[in-house]
């Protein structure tokens, strides 16, 4: 009798033993699976903070975006100050065609202007909205910039026909624009 | 003592507040409602434009600097009232200046796109004429147009804002 209570306490001993080790186990995994989650929220937390500020960027237009637009522009329509070929060749081009091309310059700004603020492409109303206003800025400072430009190289003179002064003016807005639209991806920081 | 009550302005877009001395929200924000009252006030202007007899014929018989002097002024002096309002509201003339440079930009976008489309149907200006004749009439639409935008846009919406 005695020597079989000695076995059944020493199994069950052992069967202890094993548990503490198999919760040890369990213990771990479970810190483990803690950390894991911890990095898992702070990722998620910093996906957040990334996605804030790219809407917080977009919310105002500087005097640094500004200046960045009028630059770009000017840099960009510099080549019709030097080369007399394009002018020689405008005239001759299909106004439909240049408003075609304007306004497909246009929706590529627009795409450009959303991939700088973020990395998809999904629709946001809010989102839409503070691009579209940011788009008209950009338009409109480039419009200023191209202006001064033509009236310059005289090619807004009053002696002009509307027609050409609109294909001059078409021409040079979208190289602004592509230029503009360059210069704004230059890091601030 | 006199207290001053201040007005906290809340922008929907961004989320942000501001705390103003007095309800400037009439010029901080431009509404759907600014821009059909923009459209409302050059609808009026022009058809009054062109519907007087020799009213246009009388403002192209003007000189085209006489024209550049009126816009310059006009558009100088309405952006010093709405700069002075702003500043002393908003406590800074720079954050002013910024407010009233804004504000005034989508009244004129809207006025200039107008004044272009409705000269082009009515056939007042086309693609063969001079570059002259078309800046002229531009700026006589845009000075006359001016005049209602300013009051319905800024005056309409100031009153219901200030009503609410």
């Amino acid at each position: 009798m005695k020597s079989k209570n000695y076995d059944v306490l020493s199994e069950l001993k052992e069967i202890k033993k094993k548990e503490n080790i198999l919760k040890k186990e369990l213990d771990y995994v479970k810190d483990k699976e803690r950390e894991i989650l911890v990095k898992l929220n702070k990722g998620k937390i910093n996906e957040k903070n990334l996605e804030r500020r790219a809407y917080k960027n977009i919310m105002h237009f500087t005097f640094s975006d500004f200046a960045q637009t009028t630059i770009g522009a000017c840099v960009f329509s510099f080549a019709p100050f030097l080369d007399t070929d394009p002018w020689n060749f405008i005239p001759f081009v299909n106004l439909k065609l240049l408003v075609y091309i304007h306004i497909f310059f246009i929706f590529c700004v627009f795409i450009a202007i959303n991939y700088k603020f973020r990395t998809n492409f999904k629709f946001d109303w809010w989102f839409i909205k503070l691009l579209l206003k940011r788009l008209f800025y950009t338009y409109f400072s480039v419009f200023m910039v191209m202006i001064l430009i033509l009236v310059l190289i005289n090619k807004l003179a009053y002696e002009l026909v509307l027609v050409d002064v609109i294909k001059n003016f078409l021409t040079v807005q979208t190289i602004g624009l592509f230029g503009a639209v360059t210069f704004s991806f230059l890091k601030k920081d | 003592m006199v207290k001053i009550k201040k007005h906290t302005s809340y922008d929907k877009d961004t989320g942000e507040r501001y705390l103003d001395r007095f309800n400037i929200d009439f010029i901080r924000y431009f509404k759907p409602t600014n821009f059909l009252f923009s459209i409302l006030g050059c609808l009026i202007g022009f058809l009054i434009l062109v519907k007087t007899p020799g009213l246009f014929e009388n403002f192209l018989m003007l000189d085209i600097n006489t024209l550049y002097l009126i816009s310059f002024c006009g558009a100088f002096i309405w952006f010093i009232f709405t700069w002075i309002i702003t500043g002393l509201s908003a406590n800074s003339f720079k954050k002013g200046a910024r407010l009233a440079g804004r504000r005034g930009l989508f009244p004129f976008s809207i006025m200039f796109v107008f004044s272009l489309i409705a000269l082009f149907l009515t056939n007042l200006i086309n693609g063969g004429m001079l570059f002259y004749l078309f800046l002229k009439e531009m700026m006589i639409t845009m000075i006359f147009i001016s005049i209602f935008v300013v009051s319905i846009d800024y005056g309409v919406s100031a009153i219901l804002k200030l009503k609410r």
